[in-house]
């Protein structure tokens, strides 16, 4: 879905240097193409917004342990569907929360709650709370943010998202999770481009026969419905794994078919850019092929390459949340978005407890980021064109 | 460059702090209200919603429908059978049937519902989760062919086919009174000679012959180590002789779990093996395609034959390969209301499969007149919030079953030679210490509170405390949570050693892991803490979620650690007693044992890897004594307290972990639907509705459509049998080929004919690709072949080993016939191509016909019957089509104007907008978008939008304005979810081309020569740009057949997508396999369309000669 369409023609590359203006009467005189790109960047400014909000999401799922003040399976159930704390600040407590106390509907048995405000629960930056090791290594038990317990007994509860039906803090989970699903994307996309590149290099630098046979495949193979591959591999996939095991299986699965779009840009690039003066020259000179690929063809592959697998981080990370809300992908004790999102196919609970949502609003704005700098990379990608 | 790491710096600040700000918005927007204060209701109302929800069974509400009336005096009394349903009125004007009086016989039933007299008319609409048992479940639900029945809180048990009854003193002879004048649903008439006919001519004929000719009726003639004897005393009085005192008869005869004994002599004799026309027999096995006669007889007694004559209320009459399926009522159905209206009430029954969550869905819409099967206690607040919106009530029953989730060990777990895993597995299950551990080891109370909604208390499985039989001791053995005393208790057994990740190994160090089997319709979530409650004294353990074919199937070889079921037995344990001692092979946690007893006595053959008693001194061995002693003691109270022992022994040994009382048995009545009783004991043994008098139940005020009443009419009349071919064999050639085969066969033989007139007629280009077609299909079936054949212990595998296992003889010869059809011993590469059907290129045989010629193989869902996938499949790849290139048109017609407009009006608000919402919309999953539609219609229009129809129109059959809008109102939910992420991304191709466009040369010169701006938008510039949006319409279409998928399970619409995850999780590969390849010809068509749709568009590409 976010191919390039199937005739899409290179942008126009004209030899860099010159001291020519571009379109919007920047000075493209001296700077190479990488600086050009950037400053084109610079102006995109919902482009640029999205990449602070993911290199933060992308800090925040790295350090999760610390920022999360929660164990994301831990259960706590006298608060079950226990709704969003809103923190206060005041003079008197600083930061603080009310107490939430639950109540049983009489008659329908519904679980729900009101504030307590008599009871405060203490907040605060740097604050203790369970023990965690950062990465599985460093042991530490204070947490960003969180409720201040005693130095002789745990803090009262606080959920800045609510929990879900288990009584699991959401806020925890959704950042444990998203170490999930975004490193899924990413070590995908890895995967993809290792065999993108390569193949469609292969392609496009030899060509002939083998870059007939290649196409061919690439078509026969993209002509695979996705998500029924993906849901077939999901089910072949033996229970006994652990859940390391089926994480790493799951990302290969989601690369299979991406890497088509990959090689077929990279073909097309290494085909025109075969052509060019500048190559032809380095091949008359001597250069091994070697050299040539990676010295002289692969920077202008660069732009291209990161277009394209910037919006194909999206699909991944969907197609993840796809596979585990079917059941198909990662499973109970690890925590993903698209695991989170089960909890959300009953729609009179979504109904009543609508903060469960929260996985499926992280999963939007951190797709919708990848969208919009996907989108800001390809206009800034072509700094030759003219709009 | 100091100022420039800080400003980067300061807007990662900034992105941070608007971040928490969003959070913030949220946290206040779902967050609690902070004026929401405590409920108060008045207390009355509270009182009485908490009485009817705690006691269930009360001395003074006990419901019986059924009316003593003296027959002798029928003629001149109120209930003499004079009215009848205006349909059947109708029939009699026309001739067709006989009046009122002479259907239902001298001496019908008079039943007076709860409510009183009813009206006639309705369709009830029902929906079920399995499509295996559903037509156990609907012989379940009208079973009335049996000769007693119980009342709706149980006791007293009620005449029902029998009018009345004599036992002997001492309980070996009992005498039953039938009803003079009662008939079959086909006219003719019913008397003990049918009964006689089942004992003799299928039971003891099964017998003597070694085949099956009956289903389970041997639970009722078996008594102790002999088989009790049936006589005709007369056309209406048939007589049960017992060697030895037989005190629970009638309760046998009562429960379900019986299969009728009455039989339609009439018509299934022309089929039996010995006493039929052994012509029609021959001549109907091969149209069928049957290959032995037991297997036939049974198929023709199968409620799916509409031929064969029944006596239930509600009959079927048409033959159908799929769901929805429709009965209607029965003419000569022999009940009246104490006003002589000739029941049933209600017209018509149509059953539909629906997955659990769609049934809850609907329930909670008010979608089913009655609902109760498959409602978990977990959704308790859903419909009790939904009652007065939607118009029902919320009748809490007693639920006979006394747990809905049980861990049952399996102590017969299969060994296999050579795997000593499995060996100190099956082991370990028999220590007696390591079940009571696992026991001590569950938090009760917290799964009551997190999954049962705090109702309930920790309880073993036990008939319950108002149940006679009820055991203290068993109801609190080993229900403590005491972990330390369960670490002990592992110690003491020699679970000693631990490994690397902490857990216990097995004595010899080996990595112990257990699987907890549950099926998919039950619910999962108590699993997940008993698997952290184990964890926490060192047992490793994984859930295992699987369809519940593929359960069943692996109970049956015994290859399951532990599976979570429920209660066998029930409320009144001695009739079906199998939580507690081993009676039968549907035993859950011994079912080896009690296999063995089932057929110990019988002259079948069982294997001994498949049935063996207990060893000897096993205090399950002791138990069955017990058992027999029970059944054949000289009174009921003497019975009962023989069966008390065999409560203590489970007691001591624990042979199930239980975690609590059963929650209340929700119903969800609607207010329409009337005469259901308020209180009733809901439970299979007492088969439930039928012991509430189903036939009494009627609506209120139905509003049928007028072609409703014709086609029930018209099913009444004529019965549409099935047609040739069902079984194995496959003789009659189109017989299976439904209009899609015939479509697919065209299809490939199209595309060879074209691709080969079109190079010879000079594009080449165009002729290549669709000669790619060919190389594309292999390849693809073949990754397809291999990914489904991946999975070890496939479906046919195990149906193969329950086969090879089971106790039937004739089995070998079916094993040796389905190797052979399936052809399971030839090499991978051959059962390939057997598949693809190339072997009839060579023979051109219609047995050889594969995937090429349109067959799409063998669904094994119900492995008992296979069902040829292309009638399963029917309409529903012409729906996935349809909706798939309506979506590309909505997506074509919206982006269109739209791009052209962002393009034109770059930069503006407009623009920016219309981005920025495409964006979000290519960003939400498919899924989540449809449950926020769903959502929105539900809450702001007050409409449930799942599935493409409502269910009141799906049982609709003929096409009125209604069922038109009621489609236009759902299928606008699958076009927007699907449309919408293809919608965005064409707007951003078809922009960024006319920008490409209109900033070339020529439109400046265009517009500065004067031309008017819309006819040159619309000449030039958009006719080039369209170049490459047409190019992306042919990837859409494999995007949007994959991506409907998902979109279609969430929805509930059937199209193959959903078919082809339930097959993928049922591991029926064959149907699995096909609905891959189908899908992706369907993708592979799409694309080949734009191409050729492209090259029409493109002279450029005509001209080159497809270079691009």
């Amino acid at each position: 879905m976010k191919d390039a369409p199937h005739n899409h023609r290179p942008p126009d590359v004209r030899p860099e240097g010159g001291t020519g203006h571009d379109g919007d009467g920047l000075d493209t005189g001296s700077l190479s193409q990488a600086q050009l790109i950037r400053q084109r960047f610079a102006r995109h400014r919902v482009g640029q917004a999205s990449l602070y909000l993911l290199v933060l999401v992308y800090f925040v799922a790295l350090v999760a342990d610390f920022f999360a003040p929660y164990d994301p399976n831990r259960r706590d159930l006298d608060f079950i569907y226990a709704p969003p704390q809103l923190p206060k600040f005041s003079l008197t407590h600083g930061f603080h929360a009310w107490g939430i106390k639950n109540h049983i509907d009489p008659i329908t048995l519904e679980k729900y709650y009101t504030f307590e405000r008599e009871t405060i629960v203490p907040l605060g930056f740097l604050a203790r709370g369970h023990e965690s090791k950062l990465w599985g290594l460093i042991p530490f038990d204070r947490h960003f943010f969180g409720a201040r317990g005693q130095s002789d007994r745990e803090a009262p509860p606080f959920f800045l998202l609510g929990t879900d039906r288990y009584g699991r803090d959401i806020l925890s989970r959704v950042i444990y999770g998203s170490r999930i699903s975004l490193s899924i994307g990413l070590i995908s996309i890895l995967v993809t481009i290792v065999l993108g590149l390569t193949i469609g290099g292969v392609s496009g630098y030899l060509s002939g026969w083998v870059d007939n046979f290649i196409q061919r495949m690439m078509e026969i193979i993209s002509a695979f419905p996705q998500l029924p591959l993906w849901l077939a591999l999901g089910a072949i996939m033996p229970r006994d794994w652990s859940g390391l095991t089926v994480y790493f299986a799951i990302t290969i699965v989601l690369s299979l078919l991406g890497w088509i779009s990959l090689a077929r840009v990279v073909r097309g690039r290494i085909l025109s850019l075969r052509e060019e003066d500048y190559a032809v020259s380095a091949l008359l000179m001597g250069a091994s092929h070697t050299r040539i690929i990676f010295r002289h063809l692969l920077p202008g592959l660069t732009s291209h390459i990161i277009v394209v697998i910037t919006l194909a981080i999206p699909g991944m990370i969907l197609g993840e949340t796809s596979l585990s809300f079917l059941g198909l992908g990662l499973r109970p004790p690890m925590v993903s978005w698209g695991v989170m999102l089960q909890d959300c196919m009953n729609i009179q609970v979504l109904a009543s407890y609508p903060w469960i949502l929260a996985p499926a609003i992280a999963i939007i704005i951190t797709v919708l980021s990848f969208n919009f700098l996907g989108d800001a990379l390809r206009d800034a990608a072509d700094p030759y064109s003219s709009h | 460059m100091k100022t420039g790491k800080l400003i980067i710096l300061a807007k990662f600040a900034a992105t941070a702090i608007g971040v928490l700000i969003a959070t913030l918005v949220w946290v206040r927007m779902v967050g609690l209200d902070p004026n929401q204060e405590t409920r108060t209701y008045p207390p009355e109302e509270v009182e009485s919603v908490q009485r009817s929800r705690s006691i269930l069974m009360g001395d003074d509400d006990q419901p019986v429908f059924y009316r003593n009336v003296d027959y002798s005096k029928i003629s001149g009394s109120r209930w003499e059978p004079k009215r009848e349903p205006p349909i059947l009125a109708e029939l009699v004007r026309e001739g067709k049937l006989p009046p009122v009086r002479v259907r239902t016989g001298d001496e019908p039933a008079v039943l007076e519902g709860a409510e009183g007299i009813g009206r006639y008319g309705g369709t009830w609409n029902m929906a079920t989760k399995t499509r295996m048992f559903i037509w156990e479940e609907m012989s379940r639900l009208f079973g009335a062919e049996t000769l007693v029945r119980w009342s709706p809180l149980g006791y007293p048990i009620v005449p029902h086919v029998a009018r009345s009854w004599v036992a002997s003193g001492d309980s070996k002879t009992w005498t039953f009174q039938l009803r003079k004048g009662m008939r079959w649903s086909d006219g003719h008439p019913f008397t003990a000679h049918d009964i006689y006919y089942w004992w003799k001519h299928e039971f003891v004929y099964g017998l003597e012959n070694g085949v099956r000719m009956e289903e389970n009726t041997d639970k009722i003639i078996r008594h102790g180590d002999r088989f009790g004897r049936v006589r005709v005393i007369d056309k209406s009085t048939v007589e049960f002789q017992f060697d030895t005192p037989n005190p629970f008869f009638l309760e046998k005869l009562a429960s379900t779990y019986m299969q009728s004994i009455c039989f339609p002599r009439h018509y299934l004799e022309q089929y039996h093996p010995e006493l039929g026309d052994q012509e029609l027999i021959e001549t109907t096995m091969k149209r069928r395609g049957f290959v032995n006669r037991s297997q036939l007889y049974m198929e023709m007694k199968n409620e799916n034959n509409p031929l064969c004559p029944r006596l239930t209320p509600w009959i079927n009459r048409t033959y159908k390969p799929n769901p929805p399926y429709s009965f209607v009522r029965n003419p000569y159905y022999w009940a009246v209301d104490i006003k002589g209206n000739q029941l049933p009430y209600i017209d018509q029954v149509t059953m539909e499969i629906q997955t659990k969550e769609l049934i809850a869905i609907d329930t909670a819409a008010g979608g089913y007149p009655a609902s109760f099967k498959w409602l978990d206690f977990s959704d308790y607040s859903i419909y009790m919030k939904g009652r007065s919106t939607y118009g029902y009530e919320v009748q809490h029953w007693y639920p006979a079953f006394r747990s809905i989730w049980t861990i049952w060990p399996n102590l017969n777990r299969r060994v296999d030679p050579g795997d000593e895993i499995s060996r100190m597995k099956a082991e370990l299950l028999n220590t007696k210490e390591f079940i009571q551990a696992l026991s001590l080891a569950i938090n009760r109370t917290a799964i009551i509170k997190a999954e049962f909604n705090g109702i309930g208390e920790p309880a073993q499985l036990s008939p319950g405390r108002e149940s006679p039989y009820f055991s203290e001791r068993l109801h609190t053995s080993f229900v403590d949570y005491d972990p330390d005393r369960a670490e002990r208790m592992l110690d003491s057994i020699g679970l000693t050693n631990r490994d690397g990740a902490g857990y216990r190994t097995f004595g010899n160090g080996d990595r112990m892991l257990w699987f907890v089997t549950v099926s998919d319709g039950t619910n999962p979530g108590p699993l997940q803490f008993v698997i952290d409650d184990w964890k926490r004294v060192g047992i490793r353990a994984l859930p295992k979620l699987q369809s519940s074919g593929l359960v069943l199937l692996e109970f049956i070889t015994r290859k399951q650690d532990f599976y979570v079921g429920g209660d066998m037995s029930g409320f009144i344990p001695v009739i079906e007693p199998k939580s507690y001692v081993p009676v039968g092979g549907g035993t859950p946690f011994a079912t080896a044992y009690g296999t063995w007893y089932e057929f110990k006595i019988s002259e079948f053959a069982t294997s001994d890897r498949v049935a063996y008693p207990p060893p000897p001194g096993h205090p399950l061995g002791r138990a069955q004594d017990l058992y027999d002693a029970a059944m054949q003691a000289p009174t009921k109270e003497a019975g009962r307290q023989q069966f008390q022992e065999i409560m203590d022994i489970a007691a001591e040994n624990l042979w199930g972990i239980t975690i609590a009382t059963p929650p209340p048995q929700i119903a969800v009545i609607r207010n329409d639907f009337r005469n259901v009783p308020k209180k009733a004991i809901y439970g299979s043994v007492f088969r439930t509705p039928v012991n509430l008098a189903s036939e009494t139940f009627f609506f209120e005020d139905y509003q049928a459509s007028p072609g409703n009443f014709d086609a029930i009419r018209d099913e009444i009349e004529t019965v549409t049998p099935p047609p040739d071919s069902i079984g194995l064999v496959e003789s009659s050639p189109d017989a299976r080929f439904t209009p899609i085969g015939r479509l697919l066969k065209f299809l490939f033989a199209g595309i060879a004919v074209a691709a080969v007139v079109l190079i010879g007629a000079k594009h080449p280009y165009v002729g290549r690709r669709l000669l790619l077609f060919i190389p594309m299909l292999l390849v693809i079936s073949v990754i397809t072949f291999v990914i489904v054949q991946a999975p070890p212990g496939n479906v046919i595998e195990t149906r193969l080993m329950n086969l090879d296992e089971s106790t039937s003889p004739g089995n070998a010869k079916e094993i040796e016939q389905i190797r052979e059809y399936f052809h399971l011993d030839d090499p991978f590469v051959i059962q390939y191509a057997r598949w693809m059907g190339f072997y009839w290129f060579f023979t051109f045989s219609e047995a050889d016909k594969g995937l090429i010629q349109g067959d799409l193989g063998f669904s094994l869902d119900d492995p008992r019957r296979p069902q040829p996938v292309n009638r399963i499949v029917g309409d529903r790849i012409v729906l996935t089509f349809l909706i798939s290139l309506g979506t590309v048109l909505f997506t074509w017609a919206l982006a269109l104007p739209i791009g052209i407009y962002s393009a034109v009006r770059q930069y503006s608000f407009g623009d920016y907008t219309l981005t920025l919402l495409s964006f979000i919309g290519m960003s939400i999953p498919g899924f989540l978008l449809a449950l926020i539609l769903i959502y929105w219609g539900g809450v702001f229009f007050d409409v449930n939008l799942t599935g493409l129809f409502s269910p009141e129109y799906e049982a609709q059959p003929e096409w009125t304005w209604g069922k038109v809008g009621d489609l236009l109102t759902h299928i606008w939910i699958p076009l927007v979810v699907l449309g919408i992420g293809g919608t965005a991304g064409m707007i951003r191709v078809m922009r960024g081309n006319l920008l490409d466009e209109l900033s070339k040369p020529y439109v400046t010169t265009a517009r500065a020569k004067g031309v008017r701006p819309v006819k040159l938008l619309l000449k030039y510039p958009v006719r080039i740009a369209i170049n490459p949006f047409v190019s992306t319409i042919g990837s859409l279409f494999p995007g949007l057949v994959s991506g409907g998928a998902i979109v279609a399970v969430v929805l509930g619409l059937p199209t193959v997508g959903p078919l082809l995850l339930s097959a993928l999780l049922a591991e029926d590969i064959y149907l699995a396999g096909s609905m891959l390849v189908v899908l992706s010809l369907l993708g592979i068509a799409g694309t080949l369309f734009s191409d050729l749709l492209l090259m029409a568009l493109d002279p450029r590409i005509r001209m080159e000669g497809g270079k691009r």
